[in-house]
């Protein structure tokens, strides 16, 4: 275990050189907060299903699903397609761990770094916004935090994948841009599912989506227990399915290299 | 003199064609998959339309319009100038310029016309049929919609100069230059009626993505003279300042002594 524990200390120590670059989707947080806390106050009047939801636990839900927008490991993709383009992941993969683990693990690190940061930045920024008025079931946050170091495993996994998408696409940019529109849309990103149609909603539910984002942002206005088991669930089934594909597209990219040779 | 300028953007745009259709797969796969991106975010919107009918007086339809300018503008920015954003800012903080200095062209309008991207072929078409889909557009108009989309366009090109040049004098910034960027563009796809009065003057002024996401829209549904010469003007006078920014920082430039090859982005 201890390569993969060096592997995290060593994206943390890279992490702390990011703080500018955390710091402006830190702001990037705070503003899509302060519009959508707008955005709330017009729309919340005048509609049965808003009604249900009050102003700040819709808030602190919408925080909490964007909190896993902005503490993805930026950029690993890229990293990961550039590697598999120019040849270079051969000399990854020469190395005792596996490359999928190489990568995973980096992005884990990146991500366990920026998810406490920008947790408690954007809370007692919510804190002052909403004077001090704390959401519904605001004693859920210990769950809720182990639900999304859950889903982080689930986006760093989703991560390496789409970089390992460039051995069948070219190019990793496109399902980027699609699973983040996913996330945002399927996710209750912008609004909890439950105001969507039934039919989208059973399409939100079916997907990961919809339990890293929603599963886990509602516990904050909504916890049982029940939920929250149900919710773990679901995201540890979508990790072993991501756990697979990974497993596959590393035997095809083997099979890659040995024929081309990196 | 102009034909010249003209023949040179063809050509360069000519080249960055050429270089993106190098990889036929990976340039229509970016193409549809851009597509169905946006198609998911506007059936996300579509569904939040649907359920609140209008949000502060705007409709889906004006919604719509709004998307299909930004997007078409982003989209043009993103295929024939694209050289504003991430390239130039790694130009001048690498020291790179030298050969763009060297050359007898307009260095701005090069460096701006030497970068593309091939997916903005995939937000043209998405944001030219929003615009021909909403109930704000039709063919009176036309003339207003250009000038719209010639504005939006060069507010992203405003944008793209000023956190480029500003890497002239702060070193290690390309990499924040090229999200803040990104920031003004995410902040210019929220629909402009669900912003507080002083967010609109914000948004108006030193944040200019107002000029994108509130006054067209606006103008389209009451028009207002004095708010479209304040757009003309006021996107003039901020590109205008943008472009002196630039050519203030240039004096302060320094070369990387690189011996390269430049290739087209």
């Amino acid at each position: 275990m201890r390569p993969f524990f060096l592997l995290i200390q060593s994206s943390f120590k890279f992490q702390k050189k990011q703080l500018p670059v955390i710091g402006t989707r830190l702001v990037l947080l705070l503003i899509l907060i302060c519009i959508f806390n707008q955005f709330w106050q017009i729309v919340k009047d005048g509609n049965s299903a808003t009604a249900q939801i009050n102003p700040v636990d819709f808030i602190w839900y919408l925080m909490i699903g964007a909190l896993l927008q902005y503490s993805r490991p930026e950029g690993l993709h890229y990293q990961i397609e550039q590697e598999i383009k120019t040849g270079n992941i051969a000399y990854k993969m020469l190395r005792p761990i596996s490359v999928i683990s190489i990568y995973f693990f980096s992005g884990l690190g990146s991500f366990l770094f920026r998810l406490p940061l920008l947790f408690i930045v954007s809370a007692l920024f919510l804190l002052v916004l909403k004077g001090g008025e704390l959401p519904q079931t605001f004693d859920a946050v210990p769950v809720i935090f182990l639900l999304l170091l859950l889903s982080g495993i689930f986006i760093s996994l989703c991560t390496v994948f789409i970089g390992l998408s460039t051995l069948w696409l070219q190019d990793s940019l496109p399902l980027f841009w699609i699973l983040q529109k996913a996330e945002y849309i399927l996710g209750g990103l912008f609004f909890p599912i439950t105001l969507y149609p039934q039919w989208l909603q059973e399409i939100a539910l079916a997907t990961p989506f919809g339990w890293i984002g929603y599963g886990v942002s509602r516990l904050i206005y909504d916890y049982t227990p029940q939920a929250a088991f149900e919710t773990g669930i679901h995201i540890l089934f979508w990790i072993i399915i991501l756990l697979i594909f990974n497993h596959i597209s590393y035997t095809f990219l083997r099979k890659r290299i040995a024929i081309n040779g990196g | 003199m102009a034909d010249n300028q003209i023949k040179f953007f063809l050509e360069l745009i000519r080249m960055n064609m050429k270089h993106s259709y190098a990889l036929k797969t990976a340039f229509w796969l970016r193409v549809l998959f851009m597509l169905i991106s946006n198609g998911i975010m506007l059936v996300g919107w579509g569904v939040m339309f649907h359920q609140f009918q209008s949000i502060n007086g705007w409709t889906f339809s004006d919604f719509m319009f709004m998307t299909g300018l930004n997007i078409t503008a982003f989209s043009i920015w993103s295929l024939f100038f694209r050289g504003t954003g991430i390239y130039m800012a790694h130009l001048i903080e690498n020291g790179g310029l030298d050969h763009f200095l060297l050359t007898p062209k307009n260095i701005l309008f090069h460096i701006s016309c030497s970068a593309s991207n091939p997916a903005g072929w995939g937000d043209f078409i998405t944001g030219f049929c929003l615009i021909l889909a909403s109930n704000l557009f039709c063919f009176s108009n036309v003339f207003l919609v250009l000038i719209f989309l010639i504005c939006s366009v060069l507010c992203f090109l405003t944008i793209g100069f000023f956190f480029s040049a500003l890497n002239f004098w702060l070193t290690g910034f390309s990499d924040l230059s090229e999200r803040l960027f990104y920031i003004f563009f995410n902040l210019s796809g929220y629909p402009g009626s669900i912003y507080s009065d002083w967010a609109k003057i914000l948004l108006l002024t030193v944040f200019p993505i107002g000029f994108i996401s509130i006054l067209p829209v606006e103008i389209l549904k009451t028009f207002s003279l004095p708010s479209f010469l304040y757009l003309i003007t006021g996107i003039s006078f901020l590109f205008i300042g943008s472009i002196l920014f630039f050519y203030n920082g240039l004096k302060r430039y320094k070369s990387g002594n690189q011996v390269n090859t430049r290739g087209y982005q």
